[in-house]
């Protein structure tokens, strides 16, 4: 059953992260340039240490806490942060703060967890993500839960089949293709359940996206990569895995090998 | 002075080992003792760092020493039906944040506080299967609890070792990761209506009575005193025991 023997590969390629163009740790701070050509977000990290020196260091501390333990729990959930979370439930009166508090919540959680906080422009919307820096494939098997490693496995193959269908994926081609390995889309299936209700949890924690789109055969629902799948996943390693399944060399999927159209640039 | 320092607070920084734990105990919240020994044995040869023994509370109270900055622990506890040694993960501070990041609704968990307090506040630390069931129709919501939804929730929250159920007596009793995460909120409380057992000092809600002198006492800490079937006696009053 090749869900169960890609399972272990699958797994070495979730763990391998993704540089977004959003910001992470090591970008974070202020350069030492001309105040006017810094970037606005370094332009907002130094407003925020104005406003955070007028602050307790013991108040300052609790935010940078709050915060830490805000991204932890919200990261198990598995739905990704927004910015206006973080306002809404931890700096409610100091919104100005956030670059400052950000940064003292990265280096609990880095020192704790060995875990970064990844800025991430999407959408008009600028989310929060997690990302751990321990890269050891058997890590992952060792923190999902055993149930989860088939869902995984699952999610593998609908991003490698949206992939190879350039990302633009007919939801009535995925469920034909599902179909042909044992996956219907109404009956209840041993491991997945509901899986139409799984595939609407992948898009809940935007592993996926879906949109309605007009083609030549009228109003059809495509599915597309979501930001988590940009955040945790490489294209390079789709194809890897899908080459391995037709035993050929990756190469010969040109077109797949680059970025897919008006979607976010992988480095 | 500052030479002594610096290498102090390098030397207490967490290893890849560590770090691989404690996610592997925040992802997976509640372990047996047996597990964490295996689970921490496994990191120290993933990371490729040696130690001479596997010495598993110290790797903990190294991991502690960060997490309590975080309000967050590992704490050790015992399981008062099979005595099984448990390590889990917990949070310290009950705060906005926490709640916001809860898998059950306020419904559920209103549910799970009416299960628990009939646990605490019985003598004998246990609920009748029947009797949690109809507790669901006791809540203070418009909207009422179906039974099929309590039982699913009793079946997760022992899954969790929230609970624990125990078929031969056909009832429900505090599981062992509610023994240790919510252990100083009971004795917070409900102080004067909860004893610890009278051998092992540690808060006993499930246990067995002594008539006579009317301390409490776990099965498995009376078993460790009590060897010889003769000797049943309390341990406190040395009356017979029935």
């Amino acid at each position: 059953y090749f869900i169960q023997s890609n399972l272990r590969f699958e797994m070495s390629q979730q763990n391998k992260r993704l540089k977004t163009n959003g910001l992470d740790d090591s970008q974070a701070g202020p350069s030492n340039a001309n105040v006017s050509q810094l970037t606005p977000d370094a332009r907002a990290l130094a407003r925020s240490e104005q406003v955070a020196a007028q602050m307790s260091g013991t108040d300052l501390k609790k935010l940078e806490i709050d915060l830490a333990r805000y991204l932890l729990f919200a990261d198990k959930k598995n739905i990704p942060t927004k910015k206006q979370d973080i306002f809404k439930h931890v700096l409610k009166d100091n919104p100005r703060l956030l670059p400052k508090v950000l940064e003292g919540a990265r280096k609990y959680l880095k020192r704790t967890f060995n875990y970064s906080v990844c800025e991430v422009d999407y959408n008009k919307n600028r989310y929060y993500l997690l990302r751990n820096n321990v890269e050891l494939p058997e890590l992952q098997l060792l923190t999902r839960p055993a149930h989860s490693h088939s869902q995984l496995a699952l999610l593998t193959i609908i991003l490698s089949m949206i992939h190879m269908a350039n990302n633009a994926l007919d939801e009535k081609d995925l469920w034909e293709t599902l179909k042909i390995l044992g996956i219907d889309r109404t009956e209840s299936h041993v491991d997945f359940g509901e899986t139409e209700k799984l595939l609407n949890e992948f898009v809940k924690q935007t592993y996926i996206e879906k949109q309605k789109v007009t083609t030549t055969n009228g109003l059809v629902v495509q599915l597309k990569w979501g930001m988590r799948a940009y955040h945790e996943v490489r294209m390079s390693d789709i194809l890897q895995f899908v080459a391995s399944i037709y035993d050929v060399d990756k190469d010969i999927w040109k077109k797949q090998f680059s970025s897919h159209d008006g979607a976010m640039d992988i480095s | 002075h500052y030479f002594i320092q610096s290498n102090l607070r390098a030397m207490s920084a967490l290893g890849v080992e560590h770090h691989m734990f404690v996610q592997t105990l925040a992802a997976r919240r509640i372990v047996s003792e047996k597990e964490a020994v295996e689970l921490i044995t496994k990191c120290i040869e993933l990371s490729d760092v040696s130690y001479p023994t596997v010495e598993l509370p110290d790797h903990i109270t190294k991991i502690n020493s960060k997490l309590s900055d975080l309000f967050l622990e590992i704490r050790k506890g015992t399981c008062e039906h099979t005595a099984t040694k448990y390590y889990c993960f917990v949070n310290n501070q009950e705060d906005e944040i926490s709640k916001l990041c809860s898998n059950y609704s306020p419904q559920d968990f209103a549910y799970f506080r009416k299960l628990i307090e009939q646990m605490i506040l019985s003598d004998e630390g246990y609920v009748q299967s029947t009797d949690s069931l109809t507790l669901c129709n006791s809540l203070p919501d418009q909207k009422k609890m179906t039974y099929v939804h309590a039982k699913a929730l009793l079946r997760g929250w022992c899954s969790e070792h929230w609970l624990l159920e125990d078929r031969k007596n056909n009832s429900f009793q505090l599981g062992p990761r509610a023994l240790i995460e919510l252990g100083p909120y009971i004795q917070s409380a409900y102080g004067d209506h909860v004893t610890s057992c009278s051998l092992c000092r540690t808060l006993c809600i499930y246990g067995e009575r002594c008539e006579d002198c009317n301390t409490k006492f776990h099965y498995h800490c009376k078993e460790r005193i009590n060897k010889s079937v003769e000797n049943m006696r309390c341990p406190n009053c040395k009356a017979e025991w029935s």
